[in-house]
């Protein structure tokens, strides 16, 4: 079997039995992904390469701590966990209240958002413009691809919770790319 | 209808995402990923090999008394502390017994009664 059918775990596994062309592919397979995540997150182009570094250096020294049952869920959650903790260290307020039988999502500047002509830059910035547990969750789930278990896993919160926020995400965007749709 | 536009929103964020990180961060974590792959195996060459010579040199030495005994020979010193030993085990053995201790030589009489 070629190297580039392996799975993620067994490539990380032969990556920490001294393989390096192992994490090479693995590296390639996550590299753009991830980073896109972290752009999409809300970080700037700087922070994002030093979050993205750290990201990578964590799942390099700490392979002890991969259950070895799903890299792409560990991956992302260390991802995440790591962003979180930068956004804390700038003093950025990243968890905003969140009401979700409200869908009160009426800070948002639907206006300036859809002056945007271009329909891939209204997305990203849409996309930016959510609350941020809800782009987590169409993060997860879009560029991620994870299921929405494993976005409960990553998030700690529960399944139905996820379901309402993917459906908030996607009616809020719905609204701001109109005029694309 | 919904779904329709969710398709269209999944594919337009799918077009969106172009860009990348550095040639720089990624030399950056290959050079570590490289390094860290070093460090363990360099750690576990050099514990093995310490292990093998450490072996080798304890069989060799044995063999070497096996095979040429004049190779280590026996001083008088040596000579020494083997007799004082020698001494030293002969008088724990004699200790073990003391002598005021009557040795029966001949069982006790019948008419002893145990109460």
């Amino acid at each position: 079997m070629p190297q580039s059918d392996l799975s993620d775990e067994d490539l990380y596994a032969a990556y920490r039995g001294g393989d390096m062309a192992a994490f090479d592919l693995l590296y390639a397979r996550y590299r753009q992904p991830l980073y896109l995540f972290l752009l999409r997150r809300g970080h700037s182009e700087t922070v994002a390469e030093d979050v993205f570094h750290d990201c990578w250096i964590t799942v390099i020294d700490k392979t002890k701590s991969f259950d070895g049952e799903n890299f792409r869920a560990w991956v992302y959650s260390i991802t995440r966990n790591l962003s979180i903790d930068s956004f804390r260290k700038a003093n950025i307020r990243l968890t905003e209240q969140f009401d979700e039988e409200s869908d009160s999502n009426s800070h948002l500047s639907t206006e300036k958002v859809q002056q945007d002509v271009d329909c891939l830059e209204l997305v990203k910035s849409s996309v930016s413009s959510l609350p941020i547990e809800q782009r987590d969750v169409f993060l997860l789930k879009e560029e991620a691809g994870l299921s929405l278990q494993q976005i409960a896993d990553v998030m700690a919160v529960g399944r139905e919770t996820i379901k309402s926020r993917i459906r908030y995400a996607m009616n809020q965007l719905k609204k701001l790319m109109a005029e694309c749709l | 209808m919904n779904d329709k536009h969710e398709e269209a929103i999944r594919a337009l964020y799918r077009q969106s995402g172009t860009e990348q990180p550095s040639v720089f961060v990624d030399k950056r974590i290959r050079k570590a990923a490289s390094r860290a792959l070093y460090k363990n195996t360099k750690q576990w060459v050099w514990s093995l090999s310490t292990a093998a010579v450490l072996v080798l040199s304890f069989t060799v030495v044995l063999n070497l008394i096996d095979v040429e005994p004049e190779l280590f020979p026996v001083t008088e010193q040596d000579e020494l502390k083997q007799q004082v030993l020698k001494k030293n085990r002969i008088k724990s053995q004699q200790r073990k017994v003391p002598s005021y201790f009557p040795v029966l030589k001949s069982p006790p009489p019948a008419s002893v009664s145990m109460e």
